[in-house]
């Protein structure tokens, strides 16, 4: 999605942004709650109620998605727990293929081993496709500094994730 | 013969009609005849009991007790000596095949003994799996029913071989047994419980009638009241919600997907049943149906709109269903509460609310899901107007015991021991005694079938 | 940790994790759209939001490229379509019966419901029988159990009852 002025809401916008950016936004609000889909609803419906285009419109997303979700699971750590018939626990991070040389699972508990400010500028950076200067207004943190933080998880991911001959060492929080 | 004239026929037309009316509003009304005889009270008084006392009891789950004896129940697989059980249970005292009864009671001696097993004990755990919600199957009750019986009859025959000592021990087994099946939280098992108690008292008045009986005025005043208390199931029904979804127990603080809130609704349907009456309950039908009425309710409560706004429509329809809910159940409830005498007005009121609630959407689940509470609270006074009225008998069979003389004229003569009010009126039985015959009865409730009215003649022998 | 990082190295970390596809989104895109259309037709326009819903359903159904914009003449570009009459007809709510007297279900109603309502107008002889109520004893029945111990069932004793046994062993 190109930078750009203004452009009202249709449907088309709607569909178009939700295909390109829904799994990636849903992965970035997965790290902070449990109902991502919530979550990332919610951030379309308000831009949608805006009424109005937003320039480039994806780094706004992840910014209302990264509010809204840490607000979420804020409000469920007060609540009673309970155990949802319908609810998804320990959903899955990323699509599950065999042939990568990278495990999902692998992947997806590395990312969460990693420190937030590292996991979330990775995710929103490989995934999202954020530059360092969209994230730093995401997070609310300069360029330079999320551009470190990027490359100290990066790190940290190759430590975790470096396995000998063919086996994968994972370590599992 | 001098022909009728025309005002004769008419007379005697319309005393036909008159004799034929009251003949049927007499065969409506169930009559239990009581033969009985005068009986001092027991020495010491508590001597005879009809509900172990909790020392007495053995440390334990009797429900664990209880369920092996349903299980040695089915096992037996003779459901034509079952069969003979139930006939029996209806037959008088003295018409009772002796040895055929015997043989049954011999084949079930297995079962009979774990039903006592697990009467005694002191406590019950039916440990159900409550999180099946209303789909829950409990197959052991059909076979609780027909352990009472098998009980029942065990008793009957102790006190036709005039073993009442061992007559007065399998009622108190019996009771116990009614009790612990009462404890079960959900209001099925509480009716059960009361009906196994109500085939205790049949073979109760069975005993009061045998000759030199015991009097049992003490042991009958000691049962607990209620005996089989519904409340704990009721509430647990009604607030609790105990049969929804557990996601519309509380809609408000869950955080659900909208197609995870469309699940919800789903299993909501099958709690319900679909069909052509109640139509199709898919989740999008239900949100725009009610979702306008829903957002105003809850804009009304004062939810902010924007707060609204991002909730999915059927999280709105949810609170709304739960409020409409709770509003009704609460306002059925509170009557439960009362004494049964101020409150019958009020739990006739009842059906009214629940008439009402079909009009409105947020009322649409009252209709479907809530127990006719007025009937489950007829039910339990019903049974304890049945105690009491016995209570009645055996004073009378104390007072004659102590004056030497017949049936009194009016329950006021009655000294010795206090005479029962009737529980459904908070008010004494009526009573009358007329040609060496009591009758004591009670007004037809109006919410009573026929079959539910009370009327005892009693009859004193020597 | 800070410092000099073998940038070739983490170039090919993030090739490798960039492989990864994030799981599906898990999204309701009709519900998404549906709301999306409810929100973008309700407003300060002022619309009734009886209105605004079948505006916003009209909206969905039209499908993509509908511009949705908050102006006053909105309502009069949504067609005359009656959505209202089969909307209202779908749900029939189910009519008072006292208890006992449920209507037919081409789907049964939940069990306990059932059960426990019947019981409360019938009594307990609206209970199953004991053969529907699930006959033998699931797992096995007890002459198996006592087959496995070696000890046929005709052999197994049973509890005589003796007419004037008098108290159990209870007292």
């Amino acid at each position: 999605m190109a930078a750009g002025k203004s452009k009202p809401i249709d449907a088309q916008l709607l569909s178009r942004l939700l295909d390109e950016h829904g799994r990636a936004l849903t992965l970035f609000a997965r790290q902070y709650c449990d109902s991502p889909e919530d979550v990332v609803q919610y951030a379309f419906l308000k831009l949608v109620r805006s009424r109005q285009g937003h320039g480039n419109m994806v780094p706004w997303l992840y910014r209302v998605v990264r509010n809204r979700a840490i607000s979420v699971a804020r409000s469920s750590a007060r609540r009673q727990r309970r155990e949802l018939r319908v609810a998804r626990r320990d959903e899955p991070w990323f699509e599950r293929d065999y042939a990568e040389e990278v495990d999902a699972r692998a992947a997806a508990d590395a990312l969460k081993a990693l420190p937030e400010p590292q996991r979330e500028i990775i995710i929103a950076h490989i995934w999202g496709g954020l530059t360092f200067e969209q994230i730093g207004q995401v997070v609310g943190c300069s360029s330079s500094t999320a551009h470190r933080h990027y490359s100290d998880g990066l790190s940290s991911l190759r430590e975790r994730l470096r396995s000998p001959c063919t086996e994968h060492t994972t370590k599992k929080n | 013969m001098r022909k009728a004239t025309p005002m004769a026929v008419l007379a005697f037309l319309a005393a036909c009609l008159c004799a034929t009316a009251t003949a049927q509003e007499q065969e409506q009304v169930a009559v239990r005849r009581l033969a009985v005889r005068p009986a001092a009270e027991p020495v010491p008084a508590m001597r005879y009991r009809l509900m172990p006392t909790f020392h007495e009891r053995e440390p334990g789950n009797a429900a664990t007790v209880l369920k092996t004896a349903a299980l040695m129940l089915v096992e037996h697989r003779d459901k034509e000596a079952l069969d003979k059980v139930a006939k029996w249970g209806g037959m008088p005292l003295e018409q009772l095949p002796r040895e055929e009864v015997q043989s049954v009671l011999s084949q079930f001696a297995d079962v009979l003994r774990y039903v006592e097993l697990g009467a005694w004990r002191e406590r019950c755990d039916w440990d159900w799996p409550l999180q099946e919600g209303a789909a829950m199957l409990l197959p052991d009750l059909a076979a609780y029913r027909n352990m009472a019986r098998l009980l029942a009859l065990k008793a009957r025959m102790q006190i036709l071989e005039h073993d009442y000592d061992g007559a007065i021990h399998t009622l108190e087994t019996g009771f116990a047994f009614a009790s612990h099946v009462a404890e079960g939280r959900i209001l099925i098992n509480g009716l059960v419980g009361s009906a196994i108690a109500s085939l205790m008292l049949d073979a109760t008045g069975d005993l009061m009638q045998a000759p030199d009986a015991p009097s049992l005025y003490w042991a009958l005043t000691a049962l607990p009241r209620p005996l089989v208390d519904l409340r704990q199931a009721i509430e647990f029904e009604l607030t609790g919600m105990a049969f929804w979804p557990k996601e519309l127990r509380k809609p408000e603080q869950m955080y659900l997907s909208p197609r995870q809130w469309a699940e919800v609704f789903r299993s909501l349907g099958n709690l319900v049943g679909e069909g052509s009456r109640s139509g199709s309950l898919s989740p999008t039908a239900i949100a725009l149906v009610t979702y306008t009425d829903a957002k105003r309710h809850l804009l009304e409560k004062g939810r902010p709109p924007e707060e609204l706004e991002a909730m999915p429509v059927l999280q709105v329809v949810a609170i709304y269903l739960r409020d409409g809910w709770r509003l009704r159940a609460d306002e059925a409830l509170k009557w439960w509460y009362a004494p049964y005498p101020q409150a019958r007005a009020g739990l006739d009121a009842i059906e009214r609310v629940v008439a009402e609630a079909r009009k409105d959407k947020s009322g649409w689940l009252v209709a479907l899901l809530m127990p006719a509470l007025q009937r489950a609270r007829f039910h339990q006074m019903r049974f304890e107007r049945r105690i009491a009225g016995l209570r009645a008998v055996e004073a009378m069979r104390v007072h004659a015991g102590v004056t030497g003389a017949g049936l009194p004229a009016r329950l006021e003569e009655i000294e010795r021991v206090p005479v029962p009010l009737n529980p459904m009126r908070g008010e004494p039985f009526e009573y009358e005694l007329r040609d060496g015959r009591a009758v004591l009865s009670a007004p037809l409730e109006p919410d009573g079938r026929p079959e539910d009215a009370f009327r005892y003649e009693i009859e004193l022998v020597r | 940790m800070h410092g000099a990082h073998n940038e070739e190295e983490l170039r090919d970390v993030e090739r490798s994790l960039a492989r990864l596809r994030p799981a599906a989104a898990g999204i309701d895109r009709d519900e998404l759209m549906f709301r999306a259309g409810q929100a973008a037709a309700t407003g300060r326009a002022g619309l009734a939001p009886g209105v605004a819903v079948l505006v916003a359903l009209v909206a969905s159904l039209a499908g993509a490229g509908t511009t949705w914009l908050a102006r006053p003449a909105a309502p009069e570009r949504i067609v005359q379509v009656t959505v209202e009459k089969p909307v209202l007809r779908v749900v029939e709510l189910a009519p008072i019966m006292p208890a006992g007297e449920r209507p037919e279900r081409s789907v049964a109603r939940a069990d306990y419901l059932e059960l426990r309502d019947r019981v409360l107008a019938e009594g307990m002889d609206a209970l199953p029988s004991l053969g529907s109520a699930g006959g033998a004893a699931p797992g096995g029945t007890i002459d198996d159990l006592w087959r496995d111990l070696g000890i046929p069932p005709r052999h197994r004793a049973r509890k005589a009852w003796a007419p004037s046994a008098g108290r159990s062993a209870q007292s």
